[in-house]
């Protein structure tokens, strides 16, 4: 388990990236980390990940810090946004560097690489994004660590790259119990395979939980009338209001009977229920903090 | 720790190669048209020992940058210091790494010319071949010293640049001090010592005395041609890893702030300069000048706050007042 306890970070004095972070991810889970940009997340990642020392607070693994822990750090994997490499490192190269510090299975490296159709004997600058990419997302998954922390998993990947990617993510949890912290903005990938997720905002995590759980919590309706409609004649609290003439969308908490109810006494000429997504709950998050407005 | 150090040395085996190419051809030719038969005007046949130093001091100032710019680059640091390695066993594998990068280019160049210098001068002897054999091994500590003294000062930069910069502005520090010793004090340090006090310096004395051991001549040893840079070098790495633990691996890229680096050196530079008797306008101009080029370069933007302007400007009244005491005050230079 990764438990984080008042985590503070800062660059400059005055400047708090964090300030306050608390979280507990739970072994075994896929927790996907949204925030918009500049909230923290690759600061968090790079704390969890051992790379900075926090100002104040601890990050555990498994009850045991993880700063300057090499034990525990072998049991992390940590892919950032823009991996390094150096000038002439090949795929090969590159596979060699981790295996000299983890336990990495070759065959899978190469097993991976085979199906994003690279060359291992390439230069890695040779290749382009999301090719590069594709190598380091082949050596997480073949290193198989206990704890795979990935900063913007999906950029520059291929949709066809981002479906192996998460099959193999959704393998090692199953298969490896491996623990994933997934930062990205693509929200609709990560609701293929979060079970969890907790949003970045102002230094802190200010809204977390299990997503299948919140995302029943929310409920959308698009409705059409006959006559314009504002918002407050709803009588409830919308975490989204849009409306497109007479057409109207909301985004709501609550139960939906009581919400369905109230929307019927404005008497719609329709009106249906429809799934709410991550992307969705995240923007009504973001918006009911003073952002979009 | 072993296999990430076999890793880096596979990592690293064409630079080696290279390198050491580079050095040996070079010094091979050089000491294969060494005519012993013949001394040359100076009275001795020249082994060209200060070409190999020569080479051994590029590689000091090169291998640093070579194995540690990765913690200079954002990217780099997020992968080396991800790794499960605690950052003193990081810094211990790069540094060994670089100090073979230094000693096995060295060593085959060394070889490769001694095995020339030794067939050609078979049958007339000429030089005290025995001598090549200290020889080697003070190059050796010397390079140990000059590449631990670099190596300390180009991890205190956060970029490439500036690594350079530091390890090229504390070449002539040490010199430059003794000079101002001498202007403040009249008590002249000594030409010896005072060159022995370059970060170079020591491999410098110690090569021209090996010339003269290896051409069968007598040489009085003086302890400044050790103390100084064993000192430094000793001192250079324990503080290298006993600040490890304060090293931010946010610093990548930034303005490098270390008190060893721009912070010191410039106001240390600007006072020294100005405390030199010999001043006159031109000289004057030039110092303040290249104290704000030098600052404009630390602070990367022409626009810099306050306090660098009162550290300029302290600087240049510490090196004038301390100019009044000196043996040749301004006030008493006639232009």
């Amino acid at each position: 388990m990764i438990e984080i306890a008042d985590l503070k970070k800062s660059y400059e004095k005055g400047k708090d990236v964090l300030c306050g972070v608390c979280a507990q991810i739970s072994d075994g889970s896929v927790f996907g980390l949204v925030g918009i940009n500049g909230a923290g997340k690759s600061t968090l990642l790079r704390l969890i990940a051992g790379v900075l020392k926090q100002d104040r607070g601890q990050v555990c693994v498994d009850g045991e810090p993880i700063w300057e822990n090499e034990e525990k750090k072998r049991e992390i994997f940590f892919l950032p946004d823009d991996p390094f490499y150096t000038a002439n490192v090949t795929a090969a190269g590159l596979a060699e560097m981790y295996a000299s510090v983890y336990d990495m299975d070759k065959r899978v490296f190469l097993t991976y690489l085979e199906k994003f159709k690279l060359n291992e004997k390439t230069p890695i600058r040779n290749f382009s994004k999301g090719m590069k990419r594709q190598v380091f997302v082949s050596l997480a998954l073949a290193i198989a660590p206990k704890y795979l922390l990935l900063d913007e998993a999906f950029d520059g990947l291929d949709p066809l790259a981002r479906l192996v990617f998460k099959r193999g993510l959704v393998s090692l949890v199953e298969e490896k119990g491996t623990t994933v912290i997934i930062s990205s903005h693509s929200l609709r990938e990560l609701e293929d395979i979060c079970d969890s997720y907790g949003i970045l905002d102002h230094g802190q995590i200010t809204c977390s939980g299990e997503l299948v759980k919140d995302l029943e919590k929310l409920h959308k309706f698009q409705m059409a009338f006959d006559r314009e409609i504002s918002k407050e004649e709803f009588g409830f609290e919308c975490m989204s209001f849009t409306k497109t003439g007479r057409v109207v969308q909301i985004i709501a908490k609550g139960d939906a009977e009581a919400i369905a109810t109230k929307i019927e006494a404005l008497q719609p000429l329709f009106v249906e229920e429809i799934e709410v997504d991550f992307e969705e709950l995240f923007i009504g998050e973001v918006e009911a903090r003073g952002y979009l407005q | 720790m072993r296999k990430f150090l076999k890793y880096e040395l596979k990592k690293h085996l064409w630079a080696l190669v290279v390198l050491s190419v580079v050095c040996a051809i070079p010094y091979m030719i050089v000491t294969s048209q060494i005519d012993t038969h013949y001394p040359t005007i100076y009275g001795y046949v020249d082994p060209s020992l200060s070409m190999i130093a020569v080479f051994l001091g590029l590689l000091c100032f090169l291998a640093p940058p070579f194995v540690f710019s990765f913690k200079m680059n954002k990217r780099g640091v997020d992968a080396y210091y991800a790794l499960p390695l605690k950052r003193w066993k990081l810094y211990l594998v790069k540094g060994i790494m670089g100090l073979l990068l230094v000693f096995i280019p060295f060593t085959v160049a060394f070889l490769g010319g001694f095995l020339f210098v030794a067939g050609a001068n078979a049958e007339s002897h000429v030089f005290q071949l025995r001598m090549y054999v200290p020889a080697y091994f003070g190059f050796l500590l010397f390079g140990l010293c000059l590449y631990a003294l670099n190596t300390f000062l180009f991890t205190r930069a956060n970029t490439v640049a500036d690594g350079f910069i530091f390890m090229l502005a504390y070449l002539p520090l040490g010199y430059f001090a003794a000079e101002w010793y001498n202007n403040f004090t009249a008590l002249d340090v000594g030409y010896k010592a005072q060159e022995s006090l370059l970060t170079v310096g020591g491999l410098s004395d110690f090569t021209n005395k090996m010339t003269r051991l290896i051409c069968g001549n007598a040489v009085k040893w003086s302890a400044w041609t050790f103390v100084f840079p064993i000192v430094l070098g000793v001192a250079a790495s324990v503080l290298l890893f006993v600040t490890l633990p304060f090293e931010k691996g946010e610093n990548a890229e930034q303005i490098s702030e270390s008190w060893f680096g721009y912070k010191l050196f410039i106001p240390v530079y600007t006072a020294m300069f100005f405390t030199d008797g010999y001043l006159d306008i031109g000289l004057l101009c030039m110092i303040v000048v290249g104290a704000i080029v030098a600052t404009v370069v630390f602070r990367r933007k022409f626009r810099f706050s306050w306090k660098w302007w009162v550290m300029i400007g302290g600087a240049i009244a510490i090196g004038l007042l301390l100019n009044t005491f000196s043996v040749h005050p301004f006030w008493k230079i006639v232009v």
